[in-house]
């Protein structure tokens, strides 16, 4: 019988096979990377993504069920405090409604440019991702309904991450505390610049703050809008630890994002590109 | 799988065993996680597949299930493939020399394929992404996940060989 070393070695053969294949994709989109999603990435979406909306209706629908039930139990009492709440709203709307009509002509008086609020595109959480390497989030919206790649999402709380993949009606968000990602912030007390890099754990650290920078426990972190992917201004979350080595060039502080990514259901996706102009309004 | 079954309806297993995976991995086992780290049902599948097959269908296996988790992932394409066809392929060879047929050894080997994998996939995304501190990956994520992986397929592999046992009576 003709010794054939592939069927000797089929097992070694293939493995090798496969692990070049690996590489060569790997080096490929590394290389090469797409305004969209690559094609076997938009393929499995397409299959999985109506699954996944599925169950996120049923769910939102069950939950929805249960919490009306609940909550009729208490409507008239709601309802009550409610209307007392409405009725303060409405008086403190007309003081602010003068204190902006006041902003307006000093504005005008000192010719200050005018900072408009980002138009935005809603979106729901459909799916986190399969892996412990990175942290993303899937939506249900995607080009055909005007998102963007490399477009900032936020919520009302905070920021919460960027978009990366977009596909046909799905994207894919960059959470704040994937290790990949970078975004340039600043402390909003002392108004000390750095960038908030994402970590392993839960956290996030706030890099390349100066030796000298004043930075304490409990300092809001935002965003400085100098990276051009967000408006200045949106909340990323609250320094829980500072890290100062005597001979180190800088200092760093660990920060708690202020959104709870794990629980996180609905979005705000900017829809277009940041401008120097555009400012976050705030909850 | 059922012997005896059409290719169809073979296909159509597959393809539902899958979704299966992907839907448990994006929506329920986040609710399991401890310190941002949940269980890998696709590293337990390759493991599950590996021991009952040679080291040619555990390579191609765990491509299979790498190529999809890192399609549904923000990871490039071949992370996952390039680990787990490894430990796949290491799996299909080591089966013949070892009494894997009990729980707690296939747990124990999911623990070892879990460490592997990590240090394979650490590796990789140091070589082509940001790099990693090795430290911090190795005790907060891939020990971790390989933990609970290995616990999680313990579970499963000791209720799916009673109810192995149970039918066979």
């Amino acid at each position: 019988m003709k010794f054939n070393p592939f069927f000797r070695y089929r097992g070694l053969s293939v493995l090798i096979f496969v692990l070049l294949l690996s590489f060569l994709l790997l080096t490929y989109q590394v290389r090469f990377s797409q305004e969209r999603a690559s094609l076997p990435k938009k393929l499995v979406m397409t299959v999985v993504a109506p699954f996944l909306r599925a169950i996120q209706n049923s769910s939102a629908f069950f939950s929805s069920l249960w919490t009306g039930y609940a909550d009729l139990r208490y409507v008239r009492q709601e309802n009550r405090t409610l209307q007392e709440e409405v009725d303060r709203l409405k008086r403190e709307e007309m003081f602010l409604l003068e204190a902006k009509r006041e902003n307006e002509r000093l504005h005008q008086v000192l010719q200050l440019r005018e900072h408009t609020s980002p138009p935005t595109i809603a979106a729901r959480v459909i799916g986190k991702d399969p892996s412990n390497w990175f942290r993303s989030i899937l939506i249900d919206k995607g080009f055909k309904e005007g998102i963007n790649k490399n477009t900032a999402v936020f919520c009302p709380q905070g920021l919460v991450g960027r978009v990366i993949e977009v596909l046909e009606r799905t994207s894919r968000v960059q959470l704040i505390t994937d290790p990949n990602c970078a975004v340039g912030a600043l402390v909003q007390r002392s108004r000390v610049g750095g960038v908030v890099v994402g970590e392993v754990g839960p956290f996030c650290r706030l890099r390349f703050l100066p030796q000298d920078a004043e930075i304490q426990v409990g300092d809001s972190v935002l965003t400085s809008g100098l990276s051009g992917l967000s408006p200045k201004g949106i909340p990323i979350g609250t320094v829980s630890a500072v890290h100062k080595k005597e001979n180190a060039l800088f200092q760093e502080a660990e920060v708690l994002p202020r959104v709870d990514l794990f629980s996180v259901e609905e979005v705000l996706i900017m829809a277009k590109p940041s401008s120097p102009e555009m400012q976050w309004r705030g909850e | 799988m059922a012997r005896g079954m059409k290719i169809e309806m073979r296909l159509v297993l597959v393809f539902l065993i899958l979704l299966a995976i992907v839907v448990f991995q994006m929506k329920l086992m986040p609710y399991f996680a401890i310190g941002n780290v949940k269980p890998d049902l696709f590293l337990l599948f390759v493991c599950y597949f590996s021991l009952r097959n040679e080291e040619v269908q555990g390579a191609l296996i765990g491509f299979g299930l790498g190529f999809l988790e890192d399609s549904l992932s923000i990871s490039p394409i071949g992370v996952r493939a390039m680990s787990f066809s490894l430990v796949g392929s290491l799996l299909g060879f080591v089966r013949k020399g070892l009494f894997w047929d009990n729980p707690l050894t296939q747990g124990l080997l999911l623990f070892s394929a879990g460490i592997l994998s990590g240090l394979v996939t650490l590796l990789v995304l140091n070589f082509f992404l940001i790099p990693r501190p090795m430290g911090d990956s190795l005790f907060r994520l891939i020990l971790p996940e390989s933990i609970f992986t290995a616990l999680w397929g313990f579970l499963f592999f000791f209720v799916f060989q009673r109810w192995k046992q149970r039918k066979a009576r």
